[in-house]
């Protein structure tokens, strides 16, 4: 109604608007022209780059061009009105083109065009503006249709040059992919690209084929199609706000739910000017209104959410970087105990080996004071050679370089020879050593021979030692079913708590009573007991009725049939 | 100041002089043409139709018509809504023309309304 007042020319009016709704056209124009103008505002009052900035010249001339064009529409409020604006459409056109061109630029190499691209670009506007400014772009105002008649030739030149344009964005893009080998960068590339590709490619195509569809005249009313050119600009829209939420582009740190309800409101805010009755206005108005009050919160706690995500996020990576610090320490300290113990074993075989010739009389005869003394030199320097065998296998186990030679070994017999060879020193001590076997099979297992007899005498020697009275029984049986081989060390002796046990496999770890009895223990005969044993794809635990209660120590290992 | 800066500068102020001129031009001088159809009579001149049969399709019109070219400073209303009866340009204007129906000037989709028209240009 408002427009048919403003109108002068009762036949355009009639003919315009049995063509096309007018609140198409508004819709079309308008809410695009004012979302991209605010969003790159937005993005300029943020960032002031020249990609922004170009972004910044995009928008307006884009908002300028559909000002222009939406005044060709409203001939009927006088044909000098839609000369003056169609005579300018061409040229705002291509200035579009170029200010996409400049900004594709500026954002994948962070600088502005060089002077000749920009020369070649002016260049190439030069003969429209030429055009424009004599008039000689259109011919005159044909008042049957209601439209300008341009000059075929202008046009033509219009289009050749934007489809220089899109290609050389196409060049550029695909040398720039090229040209960088990092992964996000490639992707920014590729998204930026697309967006401008596809914002040129509607804008060109819809103007293009509308103009091809008048001049053949295969479609009536052929100009109405040129409106879906414009939805080019929120497709380009979405990528740049992809951009900005996933990549941070423009060092904008924008989240999803921002995004999401700035264009709700946009979506909102448009719809309030095509109100078509005051109810639908009030709707209109109440709904922007929620949309902006529920938004702000929503932000707000998804901000707050983010904030501690992010937070988070990087204690995480102090933690993985002292985790890190610490492998390395470690690795330094095993490299360290490595070298040292093999210094420390040389002389000791010498102590070793010279007090056992003492005591033999290979010099001549010693005195008992003197044997006694060479006796302790022995005991302790085997304690100590022990000691250091211990700590070359903890170092050898965390550097990787345990070997071991897995063989097909019957675990039974072995068992029984460990229990017979250690039984003298069970009797010493006047403790009982036996042994005994349930298997229903021949007790084979894949294991090392050495590493196995090693563990073995381990947990024997430790039950002597921690056992003051009593007896130790080694048993062994196999349970076909799980095909596996069960071999148990139970003692009399002085247990452990619960709290003990959950920590007993730990390196330099020692059951709180074990002093009371043995002070000399390394607490890393369980530690390389276990490691062994996990490395042979078995397994050893530890369990007590409680403290002065006994233990028993189990070992399972997979049963070869 | 870069000559980039230069560059865009001199384009700005460029564009600016073109939008004053053409709306100089345009919209206070009207300095363009105007091509439009009047009323003609069938009795006495050679008109234009749209070549269509008004029996076969609904939406033909049978209006006949002149073609009219003008400088938009002398077009009236009735140019503009295709009701000038009897239009004739003014004696002075050297840019006004009425052009009837002929062989020679005949467009696609349409016919004259006699078939031994004479090929007139009337410049009155």
């Amino acid at each position: 109604m408002f427009l048919e007042n403003l109108s002068t020319m009762p036949y355009c009016y009639e003919y315009v608007v049995n063509q096309i709704s007018v609140s198409l056209l508004l819709y079309a124009h308008i809410p695009t022209a004012l979302s991209a103008l605010l969003f790159c505002i937005f993005l300029f009052a943020k960032n002031r780059s020249i990609a922004s900035f170009s972004l910044l010249a995009v928008s307006v001339n884009f908002a300028i061009w559909c000002f222009l064009n939406l005044s060709t529409w409203f001939v009927f409020i006088g044909p000098e009105n839609t000369m003056f604006t169609w005579s300018l459409i061409d040229l705002f056109g291509l200035f579009l083109f170029f200010f996409a061109y400049r900004f594709l630029y500026a954002f994948i190499t962070g600088s502005d065009l060089p002077v000749w691209q920009t020369a070649i670009g002016i260049i190439l506007i030069v003969p429209t503006a030429i055009t424009t400014f004599l008039g000689a772009n259109l011919v005159g105002f044909e008042s049957n249709i209601c439209e300008v008649v341009e000059s075929p030739a202008v046009v033509a030149y219009s289009y050749l040059v934007q489809i220089l344009t899109i290609l050389a964005v196409t060049v550029l893009a695909i040398w720039s992919y090229r040209k960088t080998s990092k992964k996000i960068e490639r992707q920014k590339i590729v998204l930026a690209t697309l967006g401008i590709l596809l914002f040129l490619s509607f804008f060109f195509l819809a103007n293009f084929l509308v103009a091809l569809l008048v001049n053949y005249t295969v479609v009536e009313y052929a100009y109405n199609f040129s409106i879906y050119g414009l939805f080019g600009m929120p497709i380009l829209l979405m990528f740049l706000g992809y951009l900005i939420v996933k990549y941070k582009a423009f060092s904008i740190k924008m989240l999803g739910a921002q995004a999401l309800i700035l264009a709700l409101v946009l979506i909102d805010a448009s719809q309030i000017f095509f109100s078509s009755s005051r109810a639908e206005f009030v709707v209109n108005l109440l709904t922007l209104f929620l949309v902006i009050i529920f938004g702000y919160f929503l932000i707000k706690s998804v901000k707050l959410e983010i904030a501690a995500r992010e937070r988070n996020e990087e204690l995480a990576k102090d933690l993985a970087r002292a985790n890190t610090r610490l492998r390395e320490l470690d690795r330094q300290k095993s490299e360290f105990v490595s070298i040292a113990s093999h210094q420390l074993r040389s002389p000791l075989t010498s102590i070793r080996g010279y007090a056992s010739m003492l005591l033999d009389g290979s010099y001549g005869k010693i005195t008992k004071k003197a044997e006694e003394a060479l006796g302790r030199i022995q005991e302790s320097s085997s304690f100590m050679a022990l000691s250091i065998e211990d700590f070359l296998n903890v170092s050898r186990i965390e550097q990787g370089k345990m070997k071991y030679e897995c063989a097909e070994i019957n675990v039974v017999e072995m068992a029984s020879t460990v229990v017979d060879e250690m039984r003298a020193a069970a009797l010493k001590k006047g403790l009982t050593l036996s042994f005994s076997s349930e298997c229903k099979s021949k007790g084979l297992a894949s294991v090392d021979p050495g590493k196995m007899r090693q563990v073995l005498y381990n947990l024997i020697d430790n039950a002597l030692k921690y056992t003051t009275e009593g007896t130790i029984t080694v048993s062994v049986k196999d349970d076909l079913s799980r095909k596996s081989l069960i071999i148990s060390i139970t003692d009399t002796g002085i247990g452990m708590s619960e709290e003990t046990m959950g920590s007993l496999f730990d390196k330099f770890v020692r059951a709180k009573n074990a002093n009371n009895i043995n002070i000399t223990g390394s607490g890393l005969g369980l530690y390389v007991a276990k490691q062994l044993m996990r490395a042979m794809h078995g397994e050893v635990t530890a369990a007590s009725p409680g403290e002065g209660k006994g233990s028993t120590f189990t070992i399972t290992l997979p049963l070869l049939s | 100041m870069s000559i980039l800066k230069y560059l865009f500068s001199i384009v700005a102020v460029m564009t600016l002089v073109i939008i004053l001129y053409r709306y100089e031009q345009y919209v206070v001088e009207k300095n363009f043409m105007v091509f439009s159809h009047i009323p003609c009579d069938t009795a006495t001149q050679s008109c234009f139709q749209v070549d269509c049969d008004s029996a076969e399709d609904s939406t033909c019109d049978a209006f006949a018509y002149k073609k009219i070219t003008l400088p938009a400073r002398e077009a009236s209303a009735c140019i503009y809504e295709h009701t000038c009866d009897d239009f004739r340009c003014d004696s002075t204007s050297a840019r006004c023309s009425i052009t009837l129906c002929s062989e020679g000037v005949l467009e696609s989709g349409e016919r004259c309304t006699a078939q031994n028209s004479i090929s007139d240009k009337e410049n009155i």
